[in-house]
């Protein structure tokens, strides 16, 4: 059976610059592949080319085994594409437009392009320049689910939206995968990703670093360990393996990779009153990945 | 649970320049190039146009005759506005360039003005430079500023020309009545840039601006039109047009009309400053239903709809060219006059060597000449249009579904093509009624030939822009109107020089019979659309496998 999408050795130079490595990922039918990566990182390039927007400098992409390059219309013909911010035109209202687009595509579900309509409070009654970015992005969200395609590809896609509909989002790209659609979903908002997506693949500076499920990739990071003592708690930076090591008061709080004996025979040593240790988050992943690299966080949200 | 932006790029340092001043140095980069590319343009036809005649009218003598010759003809002065003492190089460049300049730059800033203050907004771009904190009001300035420095460089590469005009033989002109002449002449340009940004701010997307502006700028024009060619001379008064005509800037200059103008240009700045903070992003002034009932004809494939979004662009040109061949076809019989009188031949040397044939047609082949010129600004302007909806990402909305990319382009070609015949064709007609209007009696039969002739050139036009669109997409406009531009700029040399034959077979026009002056040459123009078609293919072929880019 042919994956929902395969590419292989897929590349993008411009230039001398690499914007994406030999890329090779397949998507299995049926799944959420998250595609996540800070900015910059490669994931519009991939999916435009996976599209055939851009000509790879090498490799291929396939959707369904169809060759997006060779085969563009009927790869097109099995998917629907959510971009991260479109142009429509202005004069056009957001249900004429949905009404070109429906007609570009082909054939469309009516009836659940009434609900989506519905779901997302969209008025497609104004005309497309009087809409706010949210609500331009709410066309490009409805008209490709209403197209039920066996494959979304999506960039981005709640970029603009409150967190209501981003809501709303969430319940579709759930609703299309039980009804054995495929998301291929790019993001770079962790939260969305880590509530959505069956496997993850981390893309940085073009190449994949990553790509397993999120408990596959826990072991990535360090374990977050908190102890609490009765006097000066012991020092544990010398131990393998430990690091970000900060005591408050009678407070320890430090994080591991490797093997954990060693830290918690010191801990122990210690006389420890309360001990916690967790699992990271998908954005202590994410920090560890990047640790060393800057965080903006003058984004919205 | 917060999300966490995982961006580690900085932002642009580009960008934190000074986010105030953003607006402005991006319209400024925008406009800079096209006003140099028409800066160029015109300062290359004056001094082409200027060095025949001092050529062709050495001595006093030649000139008088001249004058003579031309002194008072209604036709002549409709088109140029009123000739004053054109046995003086002064005079000549005042009767040929002021009018004719003034109203090129108009449309020019026209275009430009609606583009930034619309056409940036309708593609969301404005909101981008709103967001470097900045208010509309201030955003509004900076485009002011932008756009400023785009009339400004104009005006510096035209007053060179002017310059060095007054450097050739006996030009008998100084330099400040030139500095003054290259201001009347870029006048035009300033007076409509505020216009087309008014009427940017009143009405809520830019084909309609642009359509107002148009509507204005025509309006102005046919009451001097009026005012040059009958008694009414006083109607000069009512059109900022008519007062470029009054600075008289070469002869009695009367500056103080610069007044009005100047008057003229900054209450609208400022009403169109006034009115940006007035309006909502995305709103008009003139307030426009913002639902509509929904309306789906036209809105079933993308053809369809490329002609349902550009139907008023479509019918405007059309108007326009049939309003031209129209003008022209009910000026041939005063013209003819001036035409058959051997003083001018020199000049319109090309049109001479057909001097058996009748001076009217003769006239109107010179007129059909013109009308193709329209007809091919059409193309490349509906070239730069297809372009745009890629680089505006409009073209993703269609590419990014079951459609494959050649079927679109052909569409998008088809379209052009069938707009190219129609105006061919209305051209004709339109002539036709024209000059039957005043009983000159040439067979309609005729001029739809002379019209099917045109067809051919203006379609190799659009193998070259397509051609361009495949190969460099950026260059698309540039190259079609650079095509037009140099055959225009050859054909007009060798009206009054003896130029390379080479050279002079670069040019798209000089290979085109002077219909209906002589016979067309129906195998030259298979041989046109041949390489249109050629270069057409190539185009597409590349177009299919690039990348889409944006600017
Ligand atoms: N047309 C282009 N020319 C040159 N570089 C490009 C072009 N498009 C994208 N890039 C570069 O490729 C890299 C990846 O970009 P992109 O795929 O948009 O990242 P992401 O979507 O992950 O934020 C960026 O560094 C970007 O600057
Ligand atoms: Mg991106």
């Amino acid at each position: 059976m042919d994956a929902a999408i395969k590419t292989e050795g897929l590349t993008k130079r411009y230039g001398s610059f690499v914007a994406l490595a030999p890329l090779n990922i397949e998507v299995q039918k049926g799944e959420i592949l998250g595609y996540l990566g800070p900015n910059g990182a490669g994931k519009t390039t991939t999916i435009r080319s996976i599209l055939g927007l851009i000509k790879p400098s090498a490799g291929r992409a396939m959707i369904f085994g169809l060759d997006t390059q060779s085969n563009k219309v009927e790869a097109h013909q099995r998917l629907a594409y959510i971009p991260g911010e479109s142009t429509f035109w202005p004069n056009l209202t957001g249900g004429e437009t949905l009404y070109l687009l429906g007609k570009i595509n082909g054939k469309i579900d009516k009836k659940y392009m009434t609900e989506l309509i519905k779901k997302f409070q969209f008025d497609p009654t104004k005309k497309v320049r009087t809409y706010s970015k949210g609500n331009r992005q709410k066309i490009n969200i409805i008209a490709a689910f209403m197209t039920r395609a066996d494959l979304l590809i999506m960039d981005e896609p709640t970029s603009g939206l409150d967190p209501i509909m981003e809501q709303a989002f969430k319940e579709c790209a759930l609703e299309a995968r039980a009804n054995g659609q495929t998301i291929f979903l790019s993001s770079h908002v962790l939260e969305e990703v880590e509530a959505l997506c069956d496997r993850i693949a981390i893309l940085r500076s073009g190449k994949l670093v990553e790509l397993g499920t999120l408990p596959q990739m826990r072991h990535l990071s360090a374990l977050s360990v908190e102890a609490t003592f009765e006097t000066k708690p012991p020092r544990v930076d010398h131990i393998k393996g430990v690091s970000n090591v900060r005591v408050i008061g009678h407070q320890l709080t430090c994080q591991i990779r490797g093997p954990i004996e060693p830290l918690l025979a010191a801990i122990i040593a210690g006389h420890p009153k309360s001990l916690l240790s967790r699992e990271p988050s998908l954005e202590e992943l994410f920090l560890s990945l990047y640790g060393g690299e800057k965080i903006n966080k003058d984004q919205p949200q | 649970m917060s999300a966490l932006p995982l961006n580690a790029a900085e932002p642009p340092a580009k960008l934190l320049r000074s986010p105030k001043t953003t607006a402005g140095r991006f319209i400024a980069k925008r406009t800079l190039r096209s006003s140099l590319i028409l800066g160029v343009i015109l300062s290359l036809y004056m001094l082409i146009k200027a060095s025949s005649y001092i050529k062709a009218y050495p001595s006093e003598i030649a000139r008088q005759k001249l004058a003579e010759s031309l002194g008072g003809n209604v036709g002549i002065e409709a088109l140029l506005g009123v000739a004053h003492r054109i046995d003086t190089v002064s005079g000549y460049l005042t009767w040929n360039f002021l009018c004719l300049i003034a109203a090129t730059g108009a449309i020019w800033a026209l275009v430009v003005a609606t583009k930034t203050f619309r056409g940036e907004e309708d593609a969301g771009r404005w909101e981008l430079f709103l967001a470097g904190q900045t208010t509309p009001r201030r955003a509004a300035i900076n485009a002011f500023a932008g756009l400023a420095s785009g009339l400004l460089l104009l005006y510096i590469v035209i007053a060179l020309a002017v310059l060095s005009i007054g450097r050739l033989n006996n030009a008998g002109f100084s330099d400040s009545a030139g500095l003054f002449f290259s201001l009347s002449l870029v006048a035009g340009a300033a007076e409509f840039m505020a216009v087309g940004a008014v009427a940017s701010q009143l009405m809520p997307v830019r084909s309609r601006a642009a359509g107002v502006s148009a509507a204005v700028f025509g309006l102005f024009y046919m009451v001097r039109l009026i005012a040059d060619s009958t008694t009414a001379h006083w109607l000069l008064n009512f059109s900022p047009l008519g007062w470029i005509e009054r600075l008289q800037p070469m002869y009695n200059a009367r500056p103080m009309w610069l007044l009005p103008i100047g008057g003229f240009v900054i209450v609208l700045i400022a009403t169109a400053v006034w009115l940006a903070g007035r309006r909502d992003l995305y709103e008009g002034i003139v307030a426009d239903k913002d639902t509509a009932t929904p309306k789906t004809s036209l809105l079933h494939s993308p053809l369809a709809a490329v002609l349902r979004l550009n139907c008023t662009v479509i019918a405007g040109w059309l108007a326009a060219v049939a309003a031209i061949a129209f003008l022209y076809g009910e000026l041939a019989k005063s013209a003819a006059q001036i035409v058959d009188s051997a003083s001018v031949k020199p000049l319109l040397s090309r049109l001479a060597q057909s001097a058996h044939t009748q001076a009217v047609l003769t006239f109107l082949g010179f007129t059909f000449f013109f009308v193709t010129l329209v007809i091919m600004v059409y193309v490349a302007n509906a070239l730069g249009r297809m372009r745009s909806d890629e680089a505006n990402g409009y073209l993703d909305n269609f590419l990014v579904r079951p459609l494959s990319r050649l079927r679109w382009l052909s569409g998008r070609v088809l379209l052009i093509v069938l707009g190219v015949i129609v105006a061919c064709l209305i051209s004709a007609v339109a002539a036709w009624a024209g000059e039957a209007s005043q009983h000159v009696g040439v067979s309609i039969r005729t001029l739809l030939l002379a019209g099917a002739n045109n067809i051919a050139p203006t379609l190799l036009v659009l193998g070259i822009g397509v051609f361009a669109y495949g190969i460099i997409p950026r260059l698309t406009s540039l190259l079609a109107y650079g095509a037009i531009g140099w055959s225009f700029l050859v054909t007009m040399l060798s009206s009054g020089l003896n130029i390379n034959h080479w050279l002079l077979d670069t040019s798209i026009f000089h290979q085109v019979a002077l219909a209906p002056a002589v016979n067309a040459n129906w195998s030259t123009d298979a041989v046109l659309l041949i390489v249109g078609l050629v270069l057409g293919v190539i185009g597409a072929v590349r177009f299919n496998q690039r990348d889409l880019q944006g600017d």
